[in-house]
């Protein structure tokens, strides 16, 4: 509120405070109150867990607690890994676009040598059922894979190395982080013994 | 949110699953080791980022505490969760509410946060509550807005509850998906409604 706060409102806070200091309140889930107020959790889950805070002080402490304990920002030089991770997968998604939609526009090459080493998504229109969650890719002989899933804010949903097939299921729980036609990028790299790594372009996948 | 950009850094990977040391091949051991040290690393960092002061010198304590759940996670789904950096800083900070709660039990006293004071200086240190008829007017007039708050609508009911867990109204509105106007008349209309009805139960504001 741009406006000084009532004077009433520091009294009604600090009694709804209190009321934690009751017993017989059921035990707040810490991690989803977490979650809520520093996770991306969608409004309409998040306004679930604001109701949780009303019914129970507990979890209205945990709020609180959650607040305060706020994680905060790594400064200095520690601080630049992290920010050039951020500015290279966005450099990844950028080069990756470019990669698809260049080719189009080009004349094919003259000629080609060697074995094309790449890898390519094989879902169908790029879509995923959410029936039949499983990103699907061209495989390379006696290669082990890795596949990281990303929201499209690039946060981490999911992540699995040593896979043999080409292929990787998603789990339910991550399903549940995406909204029907929401969207996930996800990217593999194959690793064959003796030879150079093989990164994909990042894929942007439509969930159904 | 100030820590919001550190919770969207993708980990450097890490693999869920015990420590195997019983394992033969001793490439497998060693890789195994060197994941449960990132691992470690990766819950220092995050109970570091989070830690009062008042509590960093038992940071190493809480890591382990951390890790001890994370193993105990990784038992129960066989191994195969994959961890993300969120999901550590969500661990470390059960890690740390467990903790302020033990401290918080033993030494009888009730949990204050004084928003005036800079966390590095340890603002939510548990300290001694007032006297007892304040106590007691405290927890008639909580009752009272608890149950006020339980009989408005909905979206006012929630705007209000967030202004008074300390959030300013841009905080809300960002938190419950709305607009900053209409939280901000949420807010207001809010108020009114529970000031009108803690007059009906003989609280006046």
């Amino acid at each position: 509120m741009t406006t000084p706060e009532p004077h009433d409102v520091a009294r009604f806070r600090e009694a709804l405070a209190r009321l934690a200091d009751e017993p017989g309140w059921p035990e707040a889930d810490t991690g989803r109150v977490f979650s809520a107020l520093h996770g991306d959790m969608r409004p309409e889950q998040r306004r679930a867990v604001v109701d949780e805070l009303i019914q129970n002080p507990q979890a209205a402490a945990a709020w609180r607690l959650a607040r305060e304990l706020e994680p905060r920002e790594p400064t200095g030089i520690f601080a630049l890994p992290w920010r050039w991770m951020s500015m290279a997968a966005m450099l990844l998604l950028v080069i990756g676009t470019a990669w698809v939609i260049l080719p189009q526009q080009s004349e094919a090459p003259a000629f080609r040598g060697g074995e094309a080493r790449m890898i390519a998504s094989l879902l169908p229109d790029d879509v995923l059922s959410r029936t039949e969650p499983v990103l699907r890719w061209t495989g390379l002989e006696g290669a082990r894979y890795r596949v990281r899933v990303l929201t499209p804010e690039l946060e981490l949903l999911d992540e699995a190395e040593g896979l043999a097939a080409p292929e990787y299921r998603l789990r339910e729980d991550i399903l549940a982080m995406v909204p029907a036609g929401g969207r996930i990028l996800w990217q593999v790299e194959a690793t064959v013994r003796g030879t150079s790594a093989v990164v994909s372009l990042t894929f942007n996948t439509l969930m159904e | 949110m100030k820590g919001s950009e550190a919770l969207r850094a993708t980990l450097p990977f890490v693999a869920g699953g015990r420590p195997d040391t019983t394992h033969d091949d001793p490439d497998a051991v060693a890789i195994t080791e060197a994941r449960w040290t990132t691992l470690r690393e990766a819950l220092a960092r995050a109970v570091r980022r989070q830690c009062p002061r008042w509590l960093s010198d038992h940071a190493e304590d809480l890591v382990q505490a951390a890790l001890i759940k994370v193993m105990a996670i990784s038992g129960a789904s066989e191994g195969n969760r994959p961890l993300s950096s969120f999901y550590l800083y969500r661990v470390a900070h059960s890690a740390l509410v467990d903790e302020i709660r033990r401290r918080q039990r033993r030494r009888e006293v009730a949990l204050e946060v004084d928003e005036s004071e800079d966390r590095q200086g340890g603002t939510i240190e548990p300290r001694a509550s007032g006297d007892p008829e304040q106590d007691a007017s405290h927890r008639e007039l909580g009752v009272a807005v608890r149950g006020c708050l339980m009989s408005m609508t909905g979206d006012r009911r929630r705007a209000v509850m967030l202004y008074l867990q300390g959030h300013s109204v841009p905080d809300a509105a960002r938190l419950l998906g709305w607009s900053a106007k209409r939280t901000e008349n949420l807010v207001y209309r809010g108020l009114a409604d529970l000031r009108h009805c803690l007059r009906a139960k003989g609280h006046t504001p």
